[in-house]
C-alpha cells in the first residue's frame, strides 16, 4: 500500500511540476461544465431532428419560401455577388452535402454581418465586405456560413415544427420549436464554433489561407470591443466570477470573437501538416474583385507558421 | 414685624410637630417600660386573667353587666368596653361607665397591661401592640388631643403674643406716655399676668392655664426691666450695670418662681419670651450681653432638673436672636469674643452634662452640633467679610479649641461610635477639630504645602492615638492622610505643570513612606498600607514613560506580591492585584496602537507570569480566583505583545503560535488555565488570517504574506499534533482551518491547473494521517470534502486549460494524477461507503478527460476503450462498481457516436471519423461481448446477466446505423443483410447465440424495410437489387440452417 501510495504521490508531484513549468493558461471558469452541459443538451436534442430529418427538396423549399421573403429587405450588389460565388465555388467540392444547391448573395447592409438560411441561401452584407481585408477572410468567412448548411443548423430549427405540421399539430408545432430554442440556446455557441471549425476546414481545404479565421476574429475583436472582465485574483472573486461568466455566455447565441480566435488557432496549430505550407491570401483579388486564378501571383500567397 | 410674623408661623407649623414627636417618644418609652415588666408580669396576669374570667361568670350568673374579652392584639383592650354579648342586656356607654370600667380595670390590673392578650402563655410573646402610629392617631383623635391644643398651646400662644405686644408696646414711641408711663403699664400688665397665673395655677381646672400666664408675665417683667435700659422708647435708667443688675434680679426671680413649680414648660416659656423680646428690641451692645445671663440661668435650670429641651431651645433661642440682629458692625474681636462666650457657654453645659457619664437625652445630644453650627453661623459671615484671607485663624482656632473640648470629655463607654459621639464622648469633637485644621491649613499653605501640611496633621492625629491607644484617633488620622493622598490625586494631572518631579513625587513618595511607616506602627492599620499605595501607583505612573507605565506598575505588583508573601500579609497581596489591574487597563491606551512598544509589553507579559506562576501557591477562594485572574491578565498582554511584535501579515500566524504556547503551558499545569485561554487567542489568530489572509489572499500577493499563511497552517497543525488526544476543540478546530488554510494557500501559490493536484495531495495525507490514530478520524471527513473540491476545480481551472508542457496539455498533466489518486484511495478505503464514490468520481473523471482531452470525435474511441477495460477489471477483480461503470459508460458511447460522430465531417488518415471512430466502439464493444461469461450466473446482479447481450446489441445497432448513414439510399437493405449474414456467421462461428438472434432480427427488418419502403420509394434498378441480394442471402442462410440442423441444434 506505501508502495501505491508512493507512486501515486510521485505522479501528482510530477504532474504538478511539469505542469507548473509549462505554457501557462490563465483562464479559469465554467465553460468546462458548459461545454459538458451544451453536449449533454445537443446530444439529446439530435435523436429527436434525426426522427424528424426533412428531405434536401423540402429544405430547398423553405429556404426559398424565406428568401422570398426577404427580396425588398436590401439591394443586392450583383458584380459583388458574382465574385462572393467564385469564391465559394472553390469551397464547394469540400462540402459534406452536396445535393444541397447553394445560392450567394452580397445586399447593401452597413452590418458587419453573414448569415445562412436552409436551402444554401447565404448573405454576406456590405459592411462585412468592407471589413474584411483580403479574399482568405472572405473564404473563411463563407465556408463559416456553408458549414451552417452543411451541418443542417440552418434547417434544424424548422425541423419539428414542419414534422407536427404534418402530423396535423402545427400550433403545437410552434410551442415546441420555442421551447426548442430555449435548448438550443444552450449550445448554440458551440454550433458556431463548429461552423467556423468545418468552415476552416473548407477553406483551407480550397487553399486559402489558414491564419485568416483568426485573424477575422481578432479583428472583430478589436473593433466591437469584446473582452472578458479582467481576471479576479481572489478566490471568492473567481467564483463568483466564473458563475457571472457562465450565466452570460448560456444565453450569448454567439461566442465571444476572442474565444473564436482562440479556437481558430488552435485549430490551425492542431493540423501539423498545414506548417510552412503556402497558402493564397488574395489580398489584391479582394481589393479588385476578382476570383482567384488558378496561377496565383506569388505576392497573394503565405507561407503558414504558428 | 416680619420676624413676629417668622416665630408665629414657625411656632404654628412646628409647634404640633413638636408636641407630636414628644407624645411619641414618651409612648415609646412606656411602651419599652411596660415589656420589661410584662415578663415579670405574666404568671400574675395569668392569675389576674383567671380571675377576671371568675368574676364575669359570675356577673353573667347575676345577670350583670358583661365585658367582653380584650381582642389579643390591642393593647387598650383590657380598659375598654366592647360591646356587649347578644344574650347580655344592652347598656348604654356613657362616659360615667367607661370611667367605671377603666377604675375596674384598673383594681383588677395594678400593672399596665398594654399587649396583654387572653391567652398570658404565648400571646403575651408573640402578639405584636398596635403601632405608633395607630396609637398616636387614635389619641389624638379623641379629646385629649383637642383639650391639649386648646387648654395648653392656645394658652402659651397667646401669652406670647401678649408678650410681644408688650415689647412692640414699650418700643413704640407715642407722645401720650412717657418712657415711665409705658415702662409702668407694661409692669403692671406682666405683673398683673404673673399674678393671675399664679392663682389660677392653683385651681385644678386652670392649672395649666395659669402656668401660661405665670410665664407670659415673667416673660413681661424681664422685657420691660430691659427695656427701661435697652429700649429708648422706654428707657428709664441710665445705668448700664443697674440695669444688670435689675436684669439679673429679674431673671433670679423668673428662676426662682420656675423652681416652684418645677415645670419645664413654665420655665421654657419663660425664657422663650426673654429671648423673643430680646430678638426684638432694637440692637445694643447691652441686649446683646444681655443674653448671656439668660442664656447661663437656663443653662443652669436645665443642668438643675434635667431639662434637656429647655437647654436645647436656649441653644436655637440665643444664636436664633443673634443672628436676628444682623451684623451690628462691631469689630471682629468684639463680636466674636460674645459669640465666643454663647459657644463656651453651652459648651461648658455639655461638658458638664457628659461628666456624669449617663446616657445623653435626645434634646442633649443635639446641643453640641447646633452649638457649634451656631458659633459657625455667627462667625464665619463676619470673619469672611471682615477679614476674608485670616479665615484659617478662626478655625485653627475653633480647631483647637475643640481639641480642648475633646480633652476635657474624655472617652465615653458607649461601644457603638455614633452613641458615643451622640452623648458627648471625645470623638465629636475631635473629628471636628481636624475638619477645622484641615480647612485652615487648606486654606493657610498652597500646592502641595497643603498635602504637607495634612499630612503632618494626620501625623500627629496618628501619633496620638497611637500614644493613648484611641483607635478612634489613629482612624481620625488615617482619615487625613486619604484626604490628603485625594488632593495628590487630584493634583496628579496637574504633576507636570506643578513641577511634578520637584514637589508633587516628593511630596507623594513622602506620603506613601509615612503611611507604610504608619501600617508599621500601628498593628492593625491596613488601611494605610492600602492608602501608601495609591501615591506609590501614581509616582510610578507619572514618572514612568507613557509605554512603559504598565511596566512599572507589574513591577511594583511583583514587589508588593513577594513582600506579602514573604511577611505574610495579605493587604500587600491584594495590592499587588489592584496594581496588577491598573497595569493592565494602562495597557490598553498606552501600548495598542504603537507597534514600537512591544519591549513594553514583553515586560508585562513576563512580570505577569511570573505572578501568575506565584499565585499558584495560594489556596481556598483566593487561590481559585486569582491565577485564573492573573493568567488571564498574561494571556491578555501577552495578546498585545504578539500584536506589537509581529508583522502586521504575520499577526495571524504569532496569535496562533501563542496559543500553541499557552496550550503547552496549560497542559504542563503552568497553571492550567492557559489551556483553555488558548482558545480564544488561537480563534483569534484564525479569525486574523481569515480576514487578513484568506479574504485577500489572491495569485500576487508578496511572498511573505503567503509564507505568513503557511506558517498559520502549520501552526494549527502543530497544535493538532499536540492537542488531538485530549483535547477535542483543537481536535476539529485546528484540523479544519489547518486544512482550510493550506488550501488556500494553495490556491495562491500554485499554477491555475495545478491547485487541484496540490489539494489532492493534502487530502491524500490527510487520509493517510488518518489512521495513525483513532481519533484523527474526522480528517478523513476533510479529505473527502478535499475531493469534492478537487472535483470542482478540475471543471474550473483543468479541463478548459489550454497550457501545455512539452506537447502534454496540463489538462492531461494535472488530472489523471488526480484520477489515480482517487482510485487509491478507494482501493484505500474499501469497505466503506465513501469507496464507492471515489471508484465513480474517478470513472467520471477519466470520462471527462477524455471528452475534453480527445476532442468531441475522438472520445468516444476512448470511452470505448475505457469501457473495455472497466469490464475487464471488474470482471476480473469481482468489482462490480466497475462493471456497473462499463455498462453506463457503453450506453454513453453508444449514444454519443450516434449523436455526434456520424454527423461531425472530422477524418482521419482520409477515413471518415465516423466511420473510424465507429469501428472503434463496435469493436470494443464486441471485445467487450466475448469477455462477459456466456452463461449468466444467476446469482450476479441483473446488469451482469444482461452484459453479453447489451455490449452485442449496442454493437450490431451501432452498426447497422452507421451503414443507414453511410450507404442509404437503394443499397440499404443489401447492407443491413450482409451485415444480418455477417452476424450469423459470427453467431455460429463463436456460438454466440445473441449475434445469430441479432443477425435474424435484421433479417426481418430488412423484409419489412422492402415491403414497406423501398418497394414504394427506391428506384427499380435499386428496388429489384435489393430484393435479390437480400432475397439471396436469407435462403443461403436458411439453407445453413437446414443443411446443419443437428450442429445448430447443439449450438442452441
Amino acid at each position: 500500500m506505501k508502495a501505491l501510495l508512493a507512486v501515486v504521490m510521485v505522479l501528482l508531484l510530477a504532474g504538478g511540476i511539469l505542469a507548473s513549468i509549462g505554457k501557462q493558461d490563465p483562464s479559469v471558469g465554467l465553460s468546462s461544465a458548459r461545454e459538458v452541459w451544451a453536449d449533454v443538451l445537443r446530444d439529446t436534442d439530435q435523436i429527436g431532428l434525426q426522427l424528424t430529418r426533412i428531405p434536401v427538396a423540402e429544405e430547398v423549399q423553405l429556404g426559398q419560401e424565406i428568401e422570398a421573403g426577404m427580396r425588398g429587405w436590401a439591394a443586392e450588389d450583383p458584380k459583388d455577388t458574382k465574385y462572393v460565388s467564385d469564391v465559394a465555388a472553390l469551397l464547394l467540392p469540400n462540402v459534406g452535402r452536396k445535393d444541397m444547391p447553394y445560392r450567394f448573395h452580397v445586399v447593401e447592409s452597413p452590418s458587419i454581418n453573414a448569415f445562412a438560411l436552409p436551402g444554401g441561401h447565404i448573405y454576406v452584407l456590405r459592411g462585412m465586405m468592407d471589413f474584411l481585408q483580403n479574399e482568405a477572410e472572405l473564404a473563411a468567412i463563407l465556408g463559416h456560413e456553408m458549414a451552417h448548411v452543411d451541418l443542417r443548423h440552418c434547417v434544424e430549427r424548422y425541423q419539428y415544427e414542419r414534422a407536427l405540421k404534418r402530423a396535423g399539430a402545427g400550433e403545437a408545432g410552434q410551442m415546441i420549436d420555442r421551447a426548442r430554442i430555449l435548448v438550443t440556446i444552450g449550445y448554440s455557441q458551440y454550433q458556431e464554433l463548429d461552423a467556423d471549425s468545418e468552415g476552416a476546414r473548407l477553406a483551407i481545404d480550397a487553399g486559402y489561407y489558414p491564419g485568416a479565421p483568426e485573424a477575422v476574429f481578432s479583428r472583430l475583436e478589436s473593433l466591437m470591443g469584446e473582452t472578458r472582465a479582467r481576471r479576479e485574483t481572489t478566490p471568492v472573486g473567481e467564483v463568483t466570477q466564473s458563475m457571472d461568466e457562465a450565466l452570460m455566455d448560456f444565453f450569448r447565441t454567439h461566442p465571444l470573437s476572442a474565444e473564436r480566435a482562440k479556437s481558430m488557432h488552435g485549430f490551425a496549430a492542431s493540423h501539423a501538416e498545414l506548417k510552412n505550407r503556402r497558402f493564397f491570401v488574395g489580398a489584391q483579388n479582394y481589393a479588385n474583385r476578382i476570383g482567384r486564378s488558378a496561377s496565383a501571383p506569388q505576392s497573394e500567397m503565405k507561407t503558414f507558421t504558428f | 414685624m416680619i420676624a413676629l410674623g417668622i416665630l408665629l408661623v414657625a411656632a404654628f407649623v412646628l409647634g404640633p410637630y413638636i408636641y407630636a414627636s414628644v407624645r411619641v417618644g414618651r409612648l415609646r418609652r412606656e411602651l419599652e417600660a411596660l415589656r420589661a415588666q410584662r415578663t415579670d408580669s405574666q404568671p400574675l396576669i395569668a392569675r389576674i386573667w383567671q380571675l377576671e374570667k371568675t368574676v364575669e361568670a359570675l356577673q353573667r350568673e347575676r345577670g350583670g353587666v358583661v365585658y367582653a374579652e380584650p381582642p389579643p392584639m390591642e393593647p387598650a383592650a383590657a380598659v375598654v368596653v366592647d360591646e356587649p354579648v347578644a344574650a347580655a342586656p344592652v347598656i348604654e356607654e356613657t362616659p360615667e361607665r367607661v370611667m367605671a370600667a377603666a377604675a375596674f380595670a384598673e383594681v383588677a390590673l395594678p400593672e399596665p397591661v398594654q399587649g396583654v392578650g387572653p391567652e398570658p402563655q404565648f400571646v403575651f410573646e408573640s402578639a405584636p401592640g398596635p403601632s405608633l402610629r395607630t396609637r398616636l392617631s387614635s389619641s389624638m383623635a379623641g379629646k385629649d388631643w383637642e383639650s391639649t391644643l386648646g387648654g395648653n398651646w392656645l394658652n402659651k400662644l397667646g401669652v406670647l403674643v401678649l408678650i410681644i405686644g408688650i415689647g412692640l408696646f414699650l418700643g413704640y414711641s407715642f407722645t401720650q406716655m412717657g418712657p415711665a408711663g409705658r415702662v409702668s403699664v407694661a409692669l403692671a400688665v406682666s405683673a398683673a399676668m404673673l399674678a393671675a397665673g399664679v392663682y389660677l395655677e392653683q385651681k385644678a381646672l386652670y392649672g395649666v392655664f395659669g402656668r401660661g400666664l405665670i410665664g407670659g408675665g415673667w416673660a413681661g417683667v424681664y422685657f420691660t426691666t430691659y427695656a427701661m435700659y435697652a429700649v429708648d422708647a422706654a428707657k428709664v435708667i441710665d445705668n448700664p450695670w443697674l440695669a444688670s443688675i435689675l436684669l439679673l434680679a429679674v431673671a433670679t426671680g423668673m428662676i426662682g418662681h420656675s423652681l416652684k413649680y418645677r415645670s419645664q414648660a413654665v420655665s421654657g416659656l419663660a425664657y422663650f419670651v426673654a429671648f423673643a423680646t430680646l430678638a426684638l428690641t432694637p440692637v445694643t451692645a447691652f441686649s446683646v450681653i444681655a443674653l448671656l445671663p439668660l442664656a447661663a440661668s437656663l443653662l443652669y435650670l436645665a443642668h438643675r432638673f434635667e431639662w434637656f429641651k429647655m437647654a436645647l431651645f436656649g441653644v436655637l433661642a440665643t444664636y436664633a436672636t443673634c443672628a436676628s440682629r444682623g451684623d451690628s458692625g462691631t469689630s471682629v474681636a468684639a463680636a466674636q469674643s460674645m459669640v465666643g462666650a454663647y459657644w463656651l457657654l453651652f459648651e461648658i453645659f455639655v461638658i458638664l452634662r457628659a461628666s456624669r457619664k449617663q446616657p445623653f437625652d435626645w434634646a442633649e445630644q443635639l446641643i453640641f452640633p447646633l452649638n457649634t453650627l451656631g458659633l459657625f453661623a455667627l462667625s464665619l459671615p463676619k470673619w469672611h467679610h471682615t477679614l476674608p484671607h485670616n479665615v484659617w485663624i478662626f478655625l485653627a482656632a475653633c480647631a483647637a479649641v475643640h481639641v480642648i473640648g475633646a480633652i476635657l470629655r474624655g472617652q465615653r463607654p458607649e461601644p457603638r461610635l455614633i452613641t458615643r459621639i451622640l452623648n458627648a464622648g471625645y470623638e465629636g469633637p475631635i473629628t471636628l477639630a481636624a475638619c477645622f485644621a484641615a480647612v485652615a491649613i487648606w486654606l493657610r499653605l498652597t500646592t502641595v504645602w497643603i498635602n504637607f501640611g495634612l499630612l503632618v496633621e494626620g501625623e500627629i492625629l496618628f501619633m496620638a492615638g497611637l500614644w493613648l491607644r484611641l483607635l478612634y484617633l489613629q482612624r481620625l488620622g488615617a482619615a487625613v492622610f486619604g484626604v490628603a493622598t485625594a488632593k495628590l490625586v487630584y493634583d496628579a494631572p496637574d504633576g507636570g505643570r506643578i513641577g511634578r518631579l520637584y514637589e508633587w513625587t516628593p511630596v507623594a513618595i513622602l506620603s506613601s513612606a509615612l503611611m507604610y511607616v504608619n501600617r508599621y506602627l500601628g498593628s492593625g492599620a491596613r488601611y494605610f498600607s492600602y492608602g501608601a499605595a495609591v501615591p506609590l501607583l501614581l509616582v510610578a505612573g507619572f514618572e514612568s514613560p507613557a509605554p512603559f507605565v504598565a511596566v512599572a506598575w507589574f513591577a511594583l505588583a511583583v514587589a508588593l506580591f513577594e513582600f506579602g508573601a514573604f511577611a505574610k500579609l495579605s493587604e500587600f497581596r491584594f495590592q499587588s492585584y489592584g496594581f496588577v489591574g491598573f497595569a493592565m487597563a494602562a495597557l490598553l491606551p498606552n501600548n495598542l496602537d504603537r507597534r514600537e512598544q512591544w519591549i513594553a509589553v514583553g515586560l508585562c507579559v513576563l512580570l505577569a507570569y511570573w505572578l501568575t506562576l506565584r499565585t499558584r501557591q495560594l489556596t481556598g477562594r483566593e487561590g481559585r480566583i486569582v491565577p485564573l485572574t492573573l493568567s488571564l491578565c498574561t494571556t491578555a498582554a501577552a495578546v498585545l505583545f504578539v500584536a506589537g511584535a509581529a508583522p502586521s501579515r504575520y499577526l495571524g500566524a504569532a496569535w496562533l503560535a501563542l496559543a500553541a504556547v499557552l496550550l503547552e503551558l496549560g497542559l504542563r499545569g503552568l497553571p492550567r488555565y492557559f489551556r483553555y485561554h488558548s482558545y480564544p487567542v488561537a480563534v483569534l489568530g484564525w479569525a486574523n488570517v481569515a480576514v487578513f489572509g484568506l479574504f485577500e489572499i489572491n495569485k500576487n500577493m508578496p511572498l511573505d504574506w503567503r509564507l505568513s499563511i503557511g506558517a498559520a497552517a502549520l501552526v494549527s497543525y502543530a497544535i493538532l499534533a499536540r492537542a488531538f488526544p485530549i483535547d477535542r476543540f483543537y481536535r476539529i478546530a485546528a484540523a479544519w482551518t489547518g486544512t482550510t488554510i493550506i488550501c488556500f494557500l494553495l490556491w495562491s501559490v500554485l499554477a491555475d491547473p495545478v491547485v487541484a493536484v496540490g489539494w489532492c495531495i493534502v487530502g491524500l495525507i490527510l487520509m493517510e494521517v488518518a489512521t495513525l490514530h483513532p481519533l484523527l478520524g474526522g480528517l478523513t471527513v476533510q479529505a473527502d470534502l478535499l475531493s469534492v473540491a478537487v472535483f470542482g476545480r478540475l471543471f474550473m481551472a483543468n479541463f478548459v486549460n489550454m497550457g501545455s508542457t512539452s506537447g502534454i496539455s496540463h489538462r492531461l498533466l494535472t488530472t489523471v494524477p488526480v484520477i489515480a489518486a482517487e482510485y487509491y484511495t478507494w482501493h484505500r478505503r474499501q469497505g466503506t461507503r465513501i469507496a464507492h464514490y471515489y471508484c465513480y468520481a474517478a470513472a467520471i473523471l477519466v470520462v471527462l478527460l477524455m471528452r475534453f482531452e480527445l476532442g468531441r470525435v475522438l472520445t468516444v474511441t476512448g470511452w470505448a476503450a475505457f469501457v473495455l477495460a472497466l469490464f475487464w477489471l471488474g470482471r476480473s477483480r469481482r468489482e462490480i462498481d466497475f462493471r456497473l461503470q462499463s455498462y453506463a459508460i457503453a450506453l454513453l458511447c453508444f449514444w454519443r457516436s450516434w449523436t455526434t460522430n456520424f454527423y461531425v465531417p472530422d477524418s482521419f488518415a482520409g477515413v471518415p471519423g465516423r466511420i473510424a471512430t465507429a469501428a472503434f466502439v463496435v469493436i470494443a464493444f464486441y471485445a467487450a461481448q466475448l469477455l462477459a461469461p456466456r452463461e449468466p450466473n444467476p446469482k450476479d446482479s441483473w446488469p451482469d446477466r444482461y452484459a453479453r447481450p447489451l455490449f452485442s446489441l449496442l454493437a450490431s445497432t451501432l452498426v447497422s446505423i452507421l451503414i443507414y448513414y453511410e450507404i442509404g439510399g437503394g443499397m440499404l437493405s443489401v447492407a443491413w443483410g450482409i451485415q444480418a449474414t455477417c452476424l450469423l456467421a459470427a453467431g455460429f462461428w463463436i456460438r454466440d447465440r445473441i449475434l445469430r438472434l441479432s443477425g435474424l432480427v435484421l433479417f426481418l427488418g430488412c423484409i419489412l424495410k422492402l415491403f414497406l419502403y423501398d418497394l414504394r420509394n427506391l428506384e427499380t434498378m435499386n428496388r429489384i437489387l435489393s430484393f435479390i441480394v437480400l432475397g439471396g442471402v436469407m435462403v443461403g442462410v436458411s439453407w445453413v440452417y437446414s443443411r446443419f440442423r443437428n450442429q445448430i441444434q447443439r449450438y442452441l
